[in-house]
This record gives C-alpha cells, sequence and structure tokens, in this order.
C-alpha cells in the first residue's frame, strides 16, 4: 500500500514540476506573430485580457 | 430575420489589406492577432488572386459542433459567436474550421493558449450590448448600432460584401451578369453548402 | 513528320482559345463581357484547386504561415469525426466492455483460491520499484483517462448537471492535468518498457495458454513463464499505443510546431482512436487485478504473492527462480490449478 501512495505521489509531483516548466515553452502571440519593426508601444490588452503579457 | 454573411468578390480583391486594417483599429485588436486576413494564390505568377477571409458564420459550424465545452452560441442573425468566460483555449476550433478564423493569444502549447479570439461579424459578444465589458472582451458591436462590418464598408474595391446573405448574393449575381464572368463566393460551398454564380 | 505534329498542336491550341472566349460557355448565363474577353479566365479556380490540391493554401504578409491556408474542407471531416464517430464509437466500445466484463463476473464469478491451497510461503513477484511504476503510470493513466473522456462526453453528460460555467472551469483544471500528467504517463511507458520487455518476448508457452482459453473458459490449466500470453498481450498493447499516444499527444501539446492544421486533425484522429482503446483495455486489466481474481492483486499491492498462487498461474517462472536460487523453497507439490488470466 506504501508504494501505491508513492506512485500516486511521484505522478503528481512530477505532474506539478511540469507544470511548472511547460508555460515557459510559450509566447505571447504579440511577440511571436509580429515582427519587431511594428512594435512600437505597448501591445495593449484589449480583447485578449490583462493576463497578456506573463513575463511583464 | 436575415442571414448575415460575408462574400469575397475574388475579381475585385486587389489585397489592399484595408478591411485587415479596419477590422484591426474598429476592435482595437492587438498585434498577432488578425480577425481577418488577405491571402493570395498563385503570388507572381499568371492567375493570381486575393481573397479576404475571416470567419464565414457557417452554417452548422464545425467550431461550435466541436467545442467541449459548448461555448459558441448562434445569434438570430445567423452570426457564429462565442463566450470567452467559458473557453478553455484547446484549439479544436482551430482543427475544425475550414478558414482559420480562431486566434489564440498564446502561441507554444495546448495548455495554456488563452481566450480563444475570432471575427464577431461586428456583433460583439454574450454581454449587454455596446458595454464597456463586451468592447474589452470582443471588440465593438456594430450590429447593435444598426451597421454591419467595418471590413466590408471599408473595402475599397468594393469587393468585400457583407450582409444579409439573399441580398448580398443578388448583388453579386447582378455583377456578374453585368461584366459577364466571376469566380463563385469563394468558401460558400463549405460554409453554407451552397453557391453564387 | 515534325510540322504535322507542330500543327495538330496549333489547332489544339486554338480550339482551346476558342473555347474561352466567353459567349461559347454554356455554363454562365453572363451577358459577354464590355471587353468581349474574361480577364480572370485563366486564374485561380475555387473548386479546380479544392479538386486538385483538397485545400487552398496562399501566401500572406503575416509572420505566420500558417495563416496562408485559406480553405480547408477537411475541417469538416474533423467535425464529422469529433462529433459523429468518436462519441458514438468510443461510447459503444467502453459500453461494451463494461456489460462483457460484467456477464463474464455473471458467468464465472470471482477466480478463487482453493480450500487450504495456501502455503503462508511468500514469495517476490515485483519489486518496489516496478511497483512504483506501475502505481505512478496508472495514476497518471486513470486521471489522463478521465480528463481525456471530459473532452468528449463532458458537454452531453457533465454540463447539463454542472451548468456551463461549473463545467468550464472543470474542463479548464482537467485540461492542465491532461497536459501535467501527461509526463509521468510518458516516463511510466518507457520504464515498464525496460523493467518488462524481457519477461514478455514471446515464448514456447503462449500458443498453449491461448488454446486453453488462458484458463478463463474450461478447466485445462495452462503453463506460464512470468508474464503469461494474455498479460504480455496488455504490456505490448501499453507500449505500443502507448507510444501512439505519446507521439500523437506531444504533437497536439505543441500545436503546428511541426505539423499544419491537417496534420494536426490526423494526430488527434490517432490520439482519441487508441485512448478509447487503451481505455477499454485496461477497464479489463483493472477488473482481472482486482475483483475477478483473488491473490491477483498482492503482485501489485505488496510485491508478494503466496508461493502456491505463483506456481499455479507461472510455474515456469517459479522453477526458473527457483534455478536461479532466487527462492529457496523444496520442490513444491505439482498439484496446480487453472492458470492465470491476463492481470
Amino acid at each position: 500500500m506504501k508504494v501505491v501512495i508513492a506512485g500516486i505521489a511521484l505522478a503528481v509531483a512530477i505532474g506539478i514540476a511540469v507544470g511548472l516548466t511547460l508555460p515557459s515553452a510559450r509566447e505571447p502571440a504579440w511577440q511571436a506573430f509580429s515582427t519587431s519593426s511594428t512594435r512600437v508601444d505597448d501591445p495593449g490588452s484589449n480583447l485578449v485580457g490583462p493576463d497578456w503579457r506573463p513575463e511583464k | 430575420m436575415a442571414r448575415m454573411k460575408f462574400l469575397c468578390d475574388a475579381d475585385r480583391c486587389i489585397e489592399c489589406n484595408a478591411c485587415v486594417t479596419a477590422c484591426k483599429n474598429e476592435h482595437d485588436v492587438p498585434w498577432g492577432i488578425n480577425r481577418r486576413r488577405v491571402v493570395t494564390l498563385n503570388d507572381g505568377k499568371p492567375g493570381e488572386r486575393s481573397i479576404s477571409m475571416a470567419c464565414m458564420h457557417c452554417t452548422d459550424a464545425p467550431c461550435a459542433a466541436v467545442c467541449p465545452v459548448d461555448c459558441f452560441y448562434k445569434t438570430d442573425d445567423g452570426v457564429v459567436l462565442h463566450s470567452k468566460d467559458l473557453c478553455i483555449g484547446c484549439g479544436y476550433c482551430f482543427y475544425a474550421c475550414p478558414f482559420g478564423a480562431p486566434q489564440y493569444p498564446q502561441v507554444g502549447n495546448f495548455g495554456s493558449r488563452g481566450k480563444m479570439d475570432k471575427c464577431t461579424f461586428c456583433a460583439g459578444g454574450p454581454e449587454a450590448d455596446s458595454s464597456e465589458e463586451e468592447y474589452r472582451k470582443y471588440g465593438r458591436n456594430r450590429l447593435a448600432e444598426g451597421k454591419l462590418p467595418l471590413c466590408a464598408e471599408m473595402c475599397s474595391t468594393k469587393s468585400l460584401l457583407a450582409g444579409d446573405g439573399e441580398v448580398i448574393a443578388e448583388i453579386y449575381r447582378m455583377r456578374v451578369t453585368q461584366r459577364g464572368y466571376g469566380s463563385g463566393a469563394w468558401g460558400w460551398q463549405t460554409a453554407y453548402k451552397e453557391n453564387v454564380t | 513528320m515534325m510540322p504535322v505534329r507542330c500543327l495538330r498542336r496549333l489547332s489544339v491550341l486554338l480550339l482551346t482559345l476558342l473555347l474561352l472566349v466567353p459567349g461559347t460557355l454554356p455554363a454562365q448565363e453572363a451577358q459577354p463581357s464590355p471587353s468581349g474577353s474574361n480577364p480572370t479566365a485563366m486564374s485561380a479556380n475555387e473548386q479546380q484547386l479544392l479538386q486538385e490540391l483538397g485545400k487552398l493554401q496562399g501566401r500572406v504578409t503575416l509572420p505566420y504561415q500558417h495563416a496562408g491556408v485559406l480553405q480547408q474542407p477537411q475541417g469538416r471531416s474533423y467535425q464529422m469525426f469529433h462529433e459523429a464517430w468518436l462519441p458514438w464509437i468510443g461510447a459503444i466500445l467502453i459500453l461494451a466492455t463494461i456489460v462483457a466484463l460484467a456477464a463474464f463476473y455473471v458467468y464465472r464469478g470471482r477466480i478463487r483460491l482453493r480450500e487450504g491451497e495456501l502455503t503462508g510461503r511468500k514469495i517476490l513477484r515485483f519489486n518496489a520499484f516496478e511497483r512504483l511504476t506501475h502505481w505512478m503510470t496508472a495514476t497518471s493513466f486513470i486521471v489522463l483517462a478521465i480528463s481525456g473522456l471530459n473532452y468528449i462526453f463532458g458537454k452531453r453528460l457533465l454540463m447539463p448537471l454542472l451548468g456551463a460555467d461549473t463545467f468550464a472551469t472543470w474542463s479548464q483544471w482537467a485540461k492542465y492535468a491532461h497536459n501535467f500528467l501527461a509526463w509521468p504517463f510518458m516516463l511510466g511507458i518507457i520504464l515498464m518498457f525496460v523493467l518488462w520487455v524481457r519477461d514478455n518476448i514471446p515464448d514456447k508457452y503462449d500458443i498453449p495458454w491461448f488454446k486453453a482459453g488462458g484458463g478463463l473458459v474450461g478447466n485445462r490449466e495452462p503453463i506460464a513463464g512470468r508474464f503469461n500470453a494474455g498479460q504480455k498481450l496488455v504490456f505490448w498493447s501499453v507500449v505500443l499505443g502507448g507510444i501512439l499516444m505519446s507521439a500523437s499527444g506531444l504533437m497536439l501539446l505543441f500545436p503546428l510546431a511541426l505539423l499544419d492544421v491537417n496534420g494536426m486533425q490526423i494526430a488527434q484522429y490517432v490520439h482519441a482512436g487508441v485512448g478509447i482503446a487503451l481505455i477499454a483495455l485496461i477497464l479489463g486489466h483493472i477488473y482481472i487485478g482486482s475483483i475477478g481474481m483473488e491473490g491477483a492483486y498482492g503482485a501489485m499491492g505488496t510485491g508478494e504473492i503466496d508461493l502456491s498462487w505463483a506456481m499455479r498461474h507461472h510455474r515456469a517462472w517459479v522453477e526458473e527462480q527457483r534455478a536461479k536460487g532466487r527462492i529457496a523453497v523444496p520442490p513444491a507439490d505439482r498439484r496446480s490449478g487453472r492458470a492465470a488470466p491476463a492481470e
């Protein structure tokens, strides 16, 4: 039974570790899909909400 | 009740991107998100053709069908809208959409693509018409003000038509009769299972 | 010779040109245009391109080239798969598995140990690391299965109960769980493959095991090594299915990174199809490892099983272990019961 619980705990631990690292593999669309020459100002947050720039 | 549709007269589109710019400005669409785009086929070759494309507000909309949280709904005008409060950003609608309309604020993983954004036919979302909240999430609600989508209004060659499907189809038919040729209503077969010649 | 051919070609060309002049075209009822010609006659034509290429792909001025897909009617096929085929096949396959297991339980009951069969001598079947790997993978799999089924059946079954808002919140968390627990699952598949592949290579006992119905039906008692043929079937299905799930899942996890939109659709066909099949298979696995057979759970629970149970179900393995000196036991009585079905 101990090993069963350890297995569950291990799965959850790896899941949480991945959950903390995976978001670094993501990029906001304003960065990915616009060329740097167009970025003259703040990208704004209309239509996409306030979580637009996670690294801010 | 009118059934709202878009029709791009491909014989007139000159790829000026005025529709794209009008849309971007009207709804304060951020960089990297494009509710409307112009695609050029056979670019630079004889027989080149440009078509302006956005959400076609399909009959039996594939995006609405595949959504795992059922966040889409259809207005009385036949406009396909969605709720950003329910959207989980899974991206299924993008795979189902024949026209590549759905856009996401995040790139890179399935887990967190953010709330999907797409053309609303300038009809906002589920919030109260023309409210501040609706504008922040979906952009201007021109339909509620009795106006048609700005992309079509702005079209420099009147290639892009927006409005009641029967009316714009009739306008297109008249054009074809007068000028003697036409390439059909692009996307209509896939979107509405009908065609206009 | 040559001039004749040239002339023939020229006449064909002329004929084609004649046919292109509007007015001779029967399809359109339009009047001849003011200029008397159709300036776009040679231009890209929607239906023709769709027939030739299946989709319309052009150029965009946007920095992301996947926006250049003007039209992909395959989206309609994806809709058909996702909303018609998948829910029906999924529901039928899973329900049929449950019904079949229930029917088997009614027919055969719990496969019990015989009176006084236990020797009280325990031998190690799975060490702690093997069990840890099993339970880590099992936990991930169960969460993945539930959150995966939620994508198909959630809006049909749960949403009317929970309401749209609660269901959306739950689905959001289910999606995170699905994404993040996919990783311990992938790790588990690799570890299980490394740990158990040696004992899952087909051997001489497999065909007789199938012929004896695996001891599930009838009274014949087939011999088996560490894993019997049914368990090997489960192992290879999980490994191959797991690889397919991992490969297609990684494609879905990083959308459009390697595949275009049609590739993403195919990844999803594979992911959903194999996923449903694995869920049905694992339902059977859970049944036989728990309520289906007395004494089977201990192997993965505590890692130890009774010697007589081992003799009965995996005699070749016990004898091999004994030959290697790993278990010091007197040659046990040769009385052996029914063989083990797949756990």
